[in-house]
């Protein structure tokens, strides 16, 4: 016989066969216990297949109850990021800044030809009397949880209804369009990522405006569908919203066209891994009003 | 004794409680992608549940599980049926493996493991109906093995600190009683 252990105490109770050299699996409450949850698990997950609308709120409100602790949690990240990026640009300063400076000419001289170009376009707008494309204003927030899962590409953002934010809305960083807001709560909303496989996303391509959709993969390079036949695009072409659907604004800057194969892909400009703040705009167009 | 109690209690409830926490925390910004968090609570309860079985128990294995799904944006009762299915492998295998030497336990947690990641593949085709990738269940647990021994060092410091001040700790779950 050996000698008990306080921490003997935290195993199973040995079953009346145990106690004869046999073994058994557990039964009696803890087994039944198990087995309720078991079942209340896969009736949540049951519930969750058929888009309970009641779980759907229920699940917003607990993301909202245990968002500031999310967002508490991000914060050593973000620091530890911003070290990072401090740290990278002490030891590149010195390319960055001729690279600066050249960029810096390059922009003064673009400038200078943008201003005449928007005098030039303001004066055929006003001879076309043309109907004012809506101005876009746009919510900041903080990227407080968000990996891809096994269910998807989503990130989980600060900002919910009560910023105004909702379902559709377009999300973007300092380098572009990243994906569209598909669920809010009061409090937080939910990023679906131009990368994810359900993103389908209405874009132009190129100077010629090809339309196309582009389709997200999982994989970091959505593809393009729906191209018109014999579309003529190229590796490098930009890509861009096309706002066609009334859904998101168009111009949005998405990336450019790359070749994998026989298929077109988009090499994203924005890139989502080092994220840390994005903006929402506040898009209402007629499509986006109706579906709501 | 009294520390020893509470350290059995909230040992099993810190660790079910922050790991996915853990999971929800934005990774990419510091280590890119990675789908291996919820396979590292999952790896916790698994090999936790075989050397303390009695401390983790099926309501906070729930609990955890479904803040997992909350955190991970999965569908409700996902990884909450995933984490009751491995604490039931864990029980079963602790049972099975009482009177058995080191190399039957590990190669019986092997089979638990292998048996857990085509589980994970498994439940995700079946929730959307389509064959996934078995490449991310694969490289997601892959991943949480790699990852294991933080929270395993973790809890064997708490051990040697709290429980067991003077105590061996027990090789095996269960001892003959003979």
């Amino acid at each position: 016989m050996l000698n008990k252990s306080p921490h003997d105490r935290y195993r199973l109770r040995p079953h009346s066969r145990q106690r004869a050299g046999g073994t058994r699996p557990a039964t009696g409450l803890s087994g039944v216990l198990l087995f309720g949850l078991v079942l209340i698990a896969m009736v949540l997950l049951v519930l969750g297949k058929s888009d309970n609308r009641q779980l759907k709120e229920w699940r917003g409100k607990a993301i909202d109850f245990t968002s500031p602790l999310l967002q508490l949690a991000s914060v050593p990240a973000s620091y530890i990021q911003r070290s990072i990026d401090r740290m990278r640009d002490f030891y590149e300063n010195n390319d960055k800044l001729h690279q600066l400076r050249l960029e810096n000419q390059r922009l003064r001289a673009v400038k200078w030809h943008v201003e005449r170009l928007e005098q030039n376009n303001a004066k055929l707008k006003a001879l076309l009397n043309s109907a004012k494309e809506p101005r876009l204003k746009f919510v900041s927030g903080r990227i407080i949880s968000g990996n891809p899962g096994l269910f998807g590409q989503h990130m989980l953002v600060n900002v919910g209804r009560r910023n105004g934010v909702h379902a559709g809305y377009a999300v973007i960083n300092a380098d572009g369009f990243i994906g569209r807001t598909f669920e809010t709560a009061g409090r937080t909303s939910r990023i679906l990522l131009l990368t994810d496989k359900q993103s389908r996303i209405p874009i132009k391509i190129g100077k010629k405006a090809v339309r196309g959709v582009a389709t997200g993969t999982g994989a970091a390079s959505p593809k393009v569908d729906f191209l018109p036949h014999n579309a003529s695009i190229y590796e490098g072409d930009l890509v861009f919203t096309s706002g066609h659907g009334g859904d998101l604004p168009k111009g949005l800057r998405i990336g450019v066209i790359k070749k994998i194969g026989k298929q077109y892909h988009i090499a994203l400009s924005a890139e989502n891994e080092g994220t840390e703040y994005v903006s929402i705009l506040y898009f209402q167009q007629p499509g986006l009003a109706h579906r709501q | 004794m009294l520390e020893y109690r509470l350290t059995a209690l909230l040992l099993p409830g810190f660790l079910l409680l922050a790991l996915p926490a853990l999971a929800a925390y934005p990774w990419q910004m510091l280590v890119g992608q990675t789908t291996a968090l919820p396979f590292l609570t999952l790896l916790t309860i698994l090999f936790g549940a075989v050397r303390y079985p009695g401390l983790f128990l099926s309501p906070l294995v729930f609990l955890s599980g479904l803040l997992c799904d909350l955190f991970t944006h999965s569908p409700l009762g996902f990884w909450t049926l995933l984490f009751l299915l491995a604490l039931a492998c864990a029980r079963t295998t602790t049972l099975l493996t009482a009177e058995r030497g080191p190399l039957v336990i590990a190669l019986c947690l092997t089979a638990v493991l292998i048996f857990m990641t085509a589980s994970v593949w498994g439940l995700t085709s079946l929730y959307q109906f389509a064959w996934q990738d078995l490449r991310i269940s694969i490289e997601g647990m892959s991943m949480a093995l790699l990852l294991a021994p933080v929270p395993a060092l973790f809890v064997l410091g708490l051990e040697k600190l709290l429980i067991l001040k003077n105590e061996k700790v027990p090789s095996r779950p269960f001892r003959s009683q003979r």
